[in-house]
C-alpha cells in the first residue's frame, strides 16, 4: 500500500494525461476518417484500439524497466533489429512481407519502427562511452546509423530512412559535441545539395564554410581541413549520383524540388492544403469534413491525419493537438535537464529527436510546408509498430524520471 | 559546471528551435485556417460539387410517310482494359471470332502499351448480344448516344451529320440545328475524391428540354430510286458529280433531292469535302439551252413576239464576240415551238432581241434567279445575275441560251415548277414543319407571286412536249404518257483549260398539259457524249418511269404518239373574228384571251381556224384574204414585222418604238411604218375621236 503509493507518487501524471488526451483524439480521428462503426474500414478502428492498448501496456512495461538494461542489451537489439529489416527481402519471395511489413499471423509488423529504437539505444551506448568529441569518434556511430537507414531506404521508404541521419546528428548534438563538429554536420548535406546546384554556388559555400569554420576553431589548418571535407563530399556528388538509378534520381528531384511531380505527391498536398484550409477556426464537425468523408483527402487515417483533424476541428483543434504535444516535448526536455545519469540523458534526447522529428515532419507535410513524406503522426497515426514503439519511447524519459525521484 | 552550462546552452538552443518551429507551424495554420480559409473553403465547395451537363436528345428527322431518317440511339462500342486481360492471344482469338475482326488487329491493339484501348466503335445489336452472351473477361461494353441514320447514304445532303462532339454540319440538321438540338440540363451533384457521383446529395439543376421533330417532304422511296439512278448513270459517264431533283408540283414540295457522290452520315469522318457538298444547292452553272423556254416565256407573256410567226435562224448572229450558231441542221425558218425542238441558239437570240434588257433582268429576279430560294439548307448559292450583261444588246441573247447567267438546280426547278403551274413562282417546300411534340414551331415560308400568265405557260407547256415528242429529248420519251422537257449542254470554264468539260442537264415535267411532277437532272463533266440530250434525258426518262411506278399514275394515251383527242378548252366560248380588220381581230382576240396567228395575205379575217394542239395552247389561226394591205396600226412592232415578213410583204420603217403608230403605202406598194410609243398612239387616237366629233 506504502509502495504503491510512494510509486504514484513519483510518477510524473501531467505527462501520462498529456499522452492519454492524444491517444483519445487520436481514435476519434481515426473513427472519422473509417467513417464510423458502419464504414466498410471501421476494423481500422477496432485495430487501432487494441494497438493503443498495447501501446499503453508498452508505456507501462518502458517505465517499469530500468533504461539502463536496454543500453547495457543495445547490441543485441539492434542485431536483432537489423536481421529483422533484411529479412523482409527473402520474406517477399514466399508471400510474407511486403515492401515494408513482415506478415505474422494476420498481423503486420513494421520493422523500421523498432529500428529507430535500436538506433537510439546503440547510440547512446556508444556516445556515454566516447564522446562525440572528435570526428575520428563518430565513424562507428555513422556507419551504424547508415546500415539501418540504407535498408530502409532500399524497400524503399525515404521518409523513415531520414529519421536516422536526423537523430544521430540531434545525439551528437545532445551528447555537446563542439560547435564545429556541429557546424560540419549541417554543411554536409548542405555541400551535397549545393553540388547539384552548380560549380560556381558550391565554390561560394565552400569559401563560406571555410570562413564559418575559422571562426569557431580559430585554426586555418583545421577550418581547412573541415572545409576540404565538404569539398570531398560535394565533389563526390556527382559520381554519387551517376550511381543512383533513374527514378531514385527522379525522387530525390522530387524531394528537393517538389513542383515537379504536381500530379503524383502535389496532388495529395494539394487536397491536404485545401482540407486544412477549409476547416476554418472551428473546423467543420465531428465526421463533417467533406475533404475527408468524401476521400479527396489521401492516406487519412496514417499520413494526414493531422489535416483530418484541422478540417474537423478547425484551428483549435489543431493549436490543442500542438498544445499537448508542445507540453510533452516541454516535459522531455525537462527530464533530460534534470536527470544526473549521462546515459539517460542521451537516451531521453534520442527519444526527443524521434519524437520532434516525427511530429514536424509530418505536421509541416500537411501544411505543405514540406514535400511529402511517409513519416507518421506520433500517437494519432493508425499503424500498430508505429504506436507501440512510440509510446514504448515515451516511457523510457518518465522512466528515468521515475527513478531520480525514486531515489 | 562546465559540463552543466554546456547542457544548458544546448538545451536553450533546443527550447529556441523548439518554440520557433511550433511558432511557424501555429503560424501557418493560422495563415490556412484563418487568413486564407475563405480560399480554400471555395476550393473544397468546387471540388465537391459538379456541374453535369445532361445531354438533350436530339430531335428525330422523319420524311414525308413518318419514316425515321435520322435518330438518337444507344450505341454501343467495346473497349478492353489490357491490364485485366490474362490471355491475350486467346482473347483475341475469341473477340475476333464474336466480331468477326482480324485476328492479328486484335491481337496488336491489345499488346499496345495503353492500358485502355477500343475494339470496335458502333456494335451493331446483333454484335451487342453476341457479346453478352460470350462474356470475354477483359472485354467491356460502352453504351452511348449517338446519331443514327438508318437508311445510311440516302438522303445524306438533305440531312447533313451530327459530329461527335455533338456539333451538327450540312443539311437540315445544321440548319434547323436550333429547334432540332433542344436545351441540355444542369445537374449540380456531389462527387467523392474517387470520382463517384453521389445522387443522395444532389441538389438543384434544370431538366433536358429536348429537340423537336422534323418533318421533311422527302419520299425515301423515290429518293433511293434517283439515287441508284443518278449513282450508276454518273459513273457510266464518268461524271465528277450529279444533282437530280424531283418535285411534286401540286403540292409544291420536293419529293427527292440528289446529290452525287453522296456519303454515309453515319461515317462522315471518311469523306471528304467532295461528296459533303450539296451540288444541288451549293453548285453554281450556266443552264445552256435550259433557259431557252423561259426567255421565250417572257417574249411571249409581253407580247413582244407573235406566238405563231416564224423566225428565220439561217444565218448565224455576229456579235463581238464571236457568232451565235445553231449546232443542229434544220430549215431556215421555224416556229417558236421548232426554235425550241431544234434548240435554235440564233431563233432565241431574235426573240430576245425584241425584249427590253431590264425587263429580263427584271423577270429573271421575279424568278429568284441570282436570289436564294431559300429551301432550308445550308450553304445555297445565290447564282450569278449581271445586269450589265443582260442590258447589254448581245448579252440578253447570250443570257437567252444559257450563257453569261450562273444558275443552281433549285432554282432551275423553282422556275420552271412556275411555268408548269401556270404561271404562279412559289418556294418550293422541303420542310414541312417542324414540331414540337404536337404543336408545329416551324413552318417554312412559302413565297407566292405571279411572274407569267397562264396563256403563256401553256403555250411553253406545249412547245416543251414537241421538244421530248419530236425533238432532241426524244430519249425521255415515255410511250402513254406525256412529258414536256429541255435538254441543255453548258460548256464550263474547265479547271485547267484542258479539252472541254460540259454540264448536261435536262428539266421535265409531266403529264404535259396537267404537270404533276418536274424532275430536274445534272450532270457534271460527263465523258463523251456529253449532250444534255445523250446523258441527262435516259436519267429522266428513268426516274420519270418509277414515279410512275412508284405512285401508280395510269398511262393516259393509247398510242405511242398519239395526242390526246379532246382536250377542254379553258377559256370558253370563240368570238368570231371573220371579216374584221387584222388590227381589231388582234385586240379582240387578246381580250378573250387567245393569240392570234395570222396567216395569208390581205386586209380581212376570211376565216378563222383553232387545231387541237392549239386549243390547249390558247392559239387561234386568222386566215386573211382580200386585196387591201393589212392594217396594222396598235399592233407591237415585233408582231407587225414578223407578219410581214413572213408573209413577203415590202416594208419601210421609220422610227423607233414597241408599237406601230402610224401606216401608210406608198405608189409601189411599200408599206411604211412609224414606230413609237403606245402613248403617243393612244393621244392620236384621242384627237382623231375629237376632230371627227
Amino acid at each position: 500500500m506504502v509502495e504503491g503509493r510512494r510509486i504514484a507518487r513519483n510518477l510524473d501524471f501531467s505527462y501520462m494525461i498529456a499522452i492519454a488526451i492524444i491517444l483519445s483524439i487520436g481514435l476519434l480521428l481515426i473513427y472519422s476518417a473509417v467513417g464510423g462503426l458502419s464504414g466498410s474500414d471501421s476494423h481500422y478502428f477496432l485495430k487501432q484500439t487494441v494497438w493503443v492498448s498495447l501501446g499503453i501496456i508498452a508505456f507501462i512495461l518502458s517505465v517499469g524497466i530500468e533504461p539502463a538494461l536496454w543500453v547495457k542489451y543495445a547490441k543485441y537489439i539492434y542485431i536483432a533489429s537489423i536481421l529483422l529489416l533484411v529479412v523482409i527481402f527473402p520474406l517477399r519471395y514466399v508471400g510474407l512481407a511486403g515492401s515494408r511489413w513482415i506478415y505474422i499471423g494476420g498481423i503486420a509488423i513494421q520493422p523500421s519502427e523498432f529500428a529507430k529504437l535500436s538506433v537510439i539505444f546503440i547510440l547512446t551506448r556508444i556516445f556515454t562511452r566516447k564522446r562525440p568529441y572528435s570526428i575520428r569518434n563518430l565513424i562507428v556511430p555513422t556507419i551504424l546509423v547508415l546500415i539501418p537507414a540504407l535498408i530502409i531506404l532500399k524497400q524503399p521508404d525515404f521518409g523513415t530512412a531520414t529519421i536516422f541521419p536526423f537523430i544521430l546528428f540531434f545525439m551528437i548534438f545532445w551528447a555537446k559535441a563542439p560547435a564545429y563538429i556541429v557546424i560540419l554536420l549541417i554543411t554536409i548535406p548542405s555541400s551535397l545539395a549545393f553540388a547539384l546546384l552548380g560549380y560556381i554556388k558550391f565554390a561560394i559555400f565552400v569559401f563560406a564554410t571555410f570562413i564559418i569554420f575559422y571562426i569557431f576553431t580559430l585554426s586555418r589548418v583545421k577550418a581547412f581541413l573541415l572545409s576540404a571535407i565538404n569539398l570531398l563530399v560535394g565533389a563526390s556528388t556527382p559520381f554519387l549520383w551517376h550511381l543512383l538509378k533513374d527514378y531514385q534520381k527522379e525522387r530525390l528531384m522530387t524531394f528537393l524540388n517538389p513542383k515537379a511531380d504536381p500530379l503524383g505527391s502535389g496532388y495529395n498536398v494539394i487536397q491536404s492544403v485545401i482540407a486544412v484550409g477549409s476547416g476554418r477556426i472551428w473546423g467543420k464537425g465531428f465526421m463533417q469534413g467533406s475533404q475527408s468523408q468524401l476521400r479527396f483527402l489521401p492516406h487519412q487515417r496514417t499520413d494526414f491525419i493531422f489535416s483530418l483533424l484541422s478540417e474537423e476541428w478547425g484551428f483549435v483543434g489543431a493549436f490543442i493537438l500542438l498544445l499537448l504535444f508542445y507540453f510533452i516535448l516541454y516535459r522531455i526536455i525537462i527530464f533530460a535537464q534534470k536527470t544526473t545519469v549521462e546515459e539517460y540523458y542521451l537516451l531521453i534526447g534520442g527519444v526527443f529527436a524521434f519524437i520532434s522529428y516525427q511530429l514536424f515532419v509530418n505536421v509541416c507535410m500537411s501544411l505543405g510546408l514540406l514535400p511529402v513524406t511517409g513519416l507518421p503522426l506520433p500517437l494519432v497515426s493508425y499503424g500498430g509498430s508505429s504506436m507501440i514503439v512510440t509510446m514504448f519511447a515515451l516511457g523510457l524519459p518518465m522512466s528515468a524520471e521515475f527513478r531520480r525521484r525514486w531515489l | 559546471m562546465d559540463e552543466v552550462c554546456e547542457v544548458i546552452r544546448r538545451v536553450n538552443i533546443i527550447w529556441l528551435v523548439l518554440v520557433t518551429m511550433f511558432g511557424v507551424i501555429w503560424f501557418r495554420t493560422f495563415q490556412l485556417q484563418v487568413i486564407e480559409s475563405d480560399i480554400y473553403k471555395k476550393m473544397a465547395d468546387d471540388l465537391h460539387s459538379v456541374n453535369e451537363s445532361l445531354p438533350a436528345k436530339r430531335g428525330t428527322i422523319y420524311d414525308r410517310e413518318n419514316r425515321i431518317l435520322a435518330t438518337e440511339r444507344q450505341v454501343f462500342s467495346c473497349y478492353a482494359l489490357t491490364n485485366t486481360i490474362l490471355n491475350k492471344r486467346s482473347f483475341a482469338r475469341k473477340v475476333s471470332d464474336v466480331l468477326m475482326m482480324d485476328y492479328s488487329t486484335v491481337l496488336k491493339r491489345v499488346t499496345d502499351y495503353h492500358r485502355f484501348v477500343w475494339i470496335k466503335r458502333n456494335l451493331t445489336p446483333e454484335e451487342v448480344k453476341r457479346l453478352r452472351a460470350e462474356k470475354i473477361e477483359g472485354l467491356r461494353l460502352y453504351a452511348d448516344i449517338g446519331r443514327n441514320y438508318p437508311y445510311s447514304e440516302t438522303c445524306c445532303h438533305v440531312l447533313g451529320f451530327v459530329d461527335v462532339e455533338g456539333k451538327s454540319a450540312g443539311g437540315v440538321e445544321s440548319y434547323f440545328s436550333k429547334y432540332l438540338r433542344g436545351f441540355p440540363g444542369l445537374r449540380v451533384s456531389h462527387r467523392d475524391g474517387i470520382g463517384r457521383v453521389l445522387w443522395a446529395l444532389s441538389s438543384g439543376g434544370v431538366s433536358p428540354q429536348n429537340g423537336c421533330d422534323l418533318y421533311l417532304t422527302i419520299d425515301v422511296r423515290l429518293q433511293r430510286v434517283c439515287e441508284n439512278i443518278i449513282a450508276t448513270l454518273a459513273e457510266k459517264n464518268k461524271a465528277r458529280g450529279a444533282v437530280a431533283i424531283v418535285l411534286d408540283l401540286k403540292e409544291n414540295e420536293i419529293l427527292s433531292l440528289v446529290s452525287y457522290p453522296m456519303y454515309d452520315p453515319n461515317e462522315y469522318n471518311k469523306y471528304s469535302q467532295r461528296e459533303w457538298m450539296n451540288r444541288a444547292v451549293s453548285m453554281v452553272f450556266e443552264p445552256g439551252s435550259v433557259m431557252k423556254p423561259v426567255i421565250m416565256a417572257l417574249a411571249i407573256n409581253d407580247m413582244r413576239v407573235n406566238p405563231m410567226v416564224a423566225v428565220d435562224c439561217s444565218k448565224p448572229i455576229i456579235t463581238p464576240w464571236g457568232e451565235i450558231n445553231d449546232f443542229m441542221e434544220h430549215k431556215d425558218i421555224l416556229t417558236l415551238p421548232e426554235i425550241l425542238v431544234w434548240s435554235s441558239n440564233i431563233g432565241i437570240s431574235k426573240l430576245s432581241a425584241s425584249l427590253d434588257g431590264e425587263r429580263i433582268y427584271e423577270y429573271l429576279e421575279n424568278l429568284n434567279f441570282g436570289r436564294r430560294v431559300g429551301i432550308g439548307l445550308p450553304g445555297e448559292a445565290s447564282g450569278i445575275l449581271n445586269r450589265d450583261w443582260i442590258n447589254n444588246r448581245y448579252g440578253k441573247m447570250y443570257v437567252s441560251f444559257g450563257q453569261g447567267i450562273g444558275v443552281t438546280a433549285i432554282q432551275v426547278v423553282s422556275a420552271y415548277a412556275c411555268i408548269a403551274n401556270g404561271g404562279v413562282w412559289k418556294t418550293p417546300r422541303l420542310i414541312r414543319y417542324i414540331k414540337d411534340g404536337e404543336k408545329v414551331v416551324y413552318e417554312p415560308v412559302i413565297e407566292e407571286r405571279r411572274v407569267l400568265s397562264e396563256t403563256t405557260c401553256n403555250y411553253i407547256k406545249a412547245a416543251m412536249d414537241r421538244v421530248v415528242s419530236e425533238g432532241f429529248a426524244k430519249e425521255a420519251f415515255i410511250s402513254g404518257y406525256r412529258v414536256a422537257g429541255k435538254t441543255g449542254t453548258a460548256e464550263k470554264m474547265s479547271r485547267d483549260g484542258e479539252g472541254e468539260k460540259y454540264f448536261s442537264q435536262m428539266v421535265a415535267f409531266f403529264p404535259s398539259d396537267d404537270p404533276a411532277y418536274l424532275v430536274f437532272v445534272l450532270f457534271d463533266e460527263p465523258e463523251y457524249p456529253f449532250f444534255g440530250s445523250r446523258v441527262a434525258a435516259p436519267a429522266i426518262k428513268e426516274i420519270i418511269t418509277n414515279i410512275i411506278l412508284l405512285y401508280n399514275l395510269p398511262p393516259m394515251y393509247k398510242y405511242l404518239y398519239s395526242y390526246p383527242e379532246v382536250l377542254v378548252s379553258k377559256r370558253g366560248d370563240i368570238p368570231n373574228f371573220v371579216d374584221l380588220k387584222l388590227a381589231d381581230a388582234y385586240r379582240i382576240a387578246l381580250e378573250n384571251g387567245l393569240y392570234p396567228v395570222f396567216t395569208n395575205r390581205g386586209d380581212r379575217v376570211k376565216k378563222q381556224f383553232q387545231g387541237v394542239d392549239d386549243k390547249m395552247s390558247g392559239v387561234i389561226e386568222l386566215i386573211l384574204g382580200g386585196d387591201g394591205m393589212p392594217y396594222m396600226v396598235g399592233l407591237p412592232s415585233g408582231y407587225a414585222l414578223s407578219y410581214l415578213v413572213r408573209e413577203g410583204y415590202e416594208y419601210k420603217i421609220l422610227g423607233d418604238g414597241d408599237t406601230v403608230v402610224e401606216q401608210k403605202v406608198d405608189e409601189g406598194g411599200v408599206i411604211i411604218l412609224r414606230l413609237g410609243d403606245i402613248a403617243l398612239l393612244k393621244e392620236r387616237e384621242l384627237d382623231e375621236s375629237n376632230e371627227s366629233a
